[in-house]
């Protein structure tokens, strides 16, 4: 008897607990300062459903954790004007909506949407377009940005800001958004153990993604399109690349992947596809870079002599114009078990690996770094023969860098 | 007779003209730093050297620029430094060596460097005091 006394006690204090937890659920419609005045009224865990139609306002501060869902197609638009929300509270969750057109300031950067301080932040499921910055996370943790299309049509604007843009963070997941038009499609500046995961970042000025002293973070099967330059990662340690695409970077001081100062880093599985350099790595410390398929790229790869203890094993190299540029002898980096369309060596024992090294540095490689305007001079008659003569007689390229066990048919990656 | 003068003389002014030395633009968001290899995209910390050859060097950030000439070991005074004016339209340059500055963590500039240059001291003077920090030359930066 007495435990079914308890039980009914419990229960009923489960069902109140659930009353106060679920709080109550606001509706909100077009009109002056709708939404601003729904969050006044809100109190701690409220839900407000924002309800179809167009609603100017900004500087929207969210500073109690709520839900705030739009239903139908929900436009904020901030007129150019400011800052559009502003979410300092914990646990607070953003969907559903368009958000547009912050204002424009050299002074301060304007953001569709900022985290500011907080912690287990959402936002997703948004439109987030024609703003300077979209979703700007200053100093958060455990905040999720998810699913959402992030676009800015003025492509030349020069006081364009980043599409999602993070000042410090940790345990961050920036997944499955579309990025397009901004400055960078995502900027990490101090940010750690974060997770960049299935995005897709295309045609923004200057990089699809770009870390700065950013550590310990992983982004994987994001596609890198028609950015000024794919990826770069700079002054970062640790940071894994795993299945991604970079393709069409194309330019004069366009990469797909750009590497400086950066150590202990992997490189696995990625495509990089038509770009004018596909990887370019500046001191570059320890990076692992395996089963990659580098295509059609003007350079493969340019490795600059501050580079070392690198290793680069079972990729395939298919049809660029140049495997490896270097402007040195790279001789603390391996090279292992890749696959080069242009080895012409021989496998006399059958074993699928060539019997011969393959040497990835042309010699035009070695000209053209020495003296870039040499390029014209490419695939003329005059490099042809050079090229013949230093077979035979290797005098030029980096005799150390070389792959040993050259494998004679295309790796399946 | 006058029209095959013209002819003749185009191309050798074009010629002379292609030779001055001096500040050439910068094209944003497509030149790249040669120092840190970053594409220019921000024209308040843009920045160039021209050497006394007339070789061409662009920058994304001054820090960028004053660090390539300590490392390459350049001769300042052979140089010609340019840096974008901070509150002017892009490829509105002063010079270097005369421009005051000011650091500041606000500027967020590319690589960090936070500098922002200035024609002069009464034009920087409202950016010091709201940004509450002092108004610096060309050699304290580094």
């Amino acid at each position: 008897m007495p435990i079914t006394g308890t039980k009914i006690l419990f229960a009923f204090t489960a069902l109140f607990l659930s009353c106060v937890c679920m709080g109550k659920t606001i509706r909100v419609r077009p009109g002056n300062n709708a939404i601003k005045s729904a969050i006044a009224s809100a109190t701690h865990g409220d839900t407000i459903i924002i309800s179809e139609g167009t609603y100017y306002e900004h500087d929207v501060h969210v500073t109690k954790k709520l839900f705030i869902a739009g239903e139908g197609n929900v436009v904020v638009d901030g007129q150019r004007k400011s800052e559009i929300f502003v979410l300092v509270a914990n646990g607070t969750v953003l969907q559903g909506l368009t958000i547009q057109n912050t204002g424009i300031s050299s002074m301060q950067d304007m953001a569709a949407v900022r985290i500011q301080n907080a912690q287990y932040v959402t936002v997703r499921n948004n439109k987030i377009l024609d703003n300077t910055y979209g979703v700007y996370v200053q100093n958060g943790s455990n905040c999720l940005v998810k699913d959402n299309i992030i676009r800015s049509g003025a492509v030349s604007e020069q006081n364009s800001g980043n599409g999602v843009h993070v000042w410090r963070g940790e345990h961050l997941r920036i997944e499955g958004n579309r990025i397009a038009g901004h400055r960078d499609g995502i900027y990490l500046e101090f940010v750690i153990n974060s997770t960049i995961h299935r995005n897709i970042s295309e045609k923004n000025l200057r990089y699809g993604l770009h870390f700065m002293f950013s550590h310990d973070d992983i982004y994987s099967k994001n596609v890198f399109t028609r950015n000024g330059s794919g990826v770069a990662v700079m002054f970062s340690n640790r940071v894994t690349m795993t299945g991604n695409v970079f393709k069409n970077n194309w330019g004069d001081a366009a990469y797909g992947l750009l590497l400086k100062e950066i150590t202990d880093g992997t490189i696995e599985g990625n495509l990089f596809e038509r770009n004018t350099v596909g990887v370019y790595m500046e001191g570059a410390t320890r990076i692992h870079t395996s089963k990659n398929t580098f295509q059609n790229n003007g350079w493969a790869m340019r490795i600059q002599a501050s580079s070392s203890n690198g290793s680069f094993t079972e990729n395939n190299f298919i049809s660029n114009s140049f495997d490896v540029a270097t402007n040195g002898t790279m001789v603390m980096n391996v090279f292992k078990n890749n696959y080069w369309d242009k080895y012409d060596g021989y496998d006399l024992d059958k074993d699928m690996i060539g019997d011969i090294p393959y040497y990835p540095v042309s010699l035009y490689a070695v000209v053209t770094e020495k003296v870039p305007t040499a390029m014209i001079l490419y695939r003329s008659f005059l490099t042809d023969i050079l090229d013949k003569v230093e077979k035979v007689m290797p005098s030029i390229i980096p005799d150390q860098l070389k792959d040993d066990n050259p494998v004679m048919k295309k790796l399946r990656l | 007779m006058k029209s095959s003068c013209i002819v003749l003389l185009l191309p050798a002014i074009m010629l002379l003209a292609s030779c001055t030395r001096g500040y050439k633009a910068i094209e944003y968001s497509s030149d790249g730093c040669a120092h840190c290899k970053m594409t220019i995209v921000d024209a308040r910390y843009g920045a160039e050297i021209v050497t006394d050859k007339g070789k061409v060097y662009k920058f994304d950030d001054i820090l960028c620029l004053k660090q390539y000439i300590n490392e390459n070991k350049m001769e300042e005074s052979k140089l010609m430094l340019f840096v974008e004016k901070y509150s002017a339209a892009q490829n509105d340059v002063t010079d270097a060596k005369q421009a005051v500055y000011i650091r500041h963590e606000h500027f967020a500039t590319p690589m960090n460097g936070n500098y922002a240059a200035f024609v002069s001291v009464e034009e920087a003077r409202p950016f010091a005091d709201s940004l509450q920090s002092d108004i610096l030359t060309w050699n304290d930066i580094q």
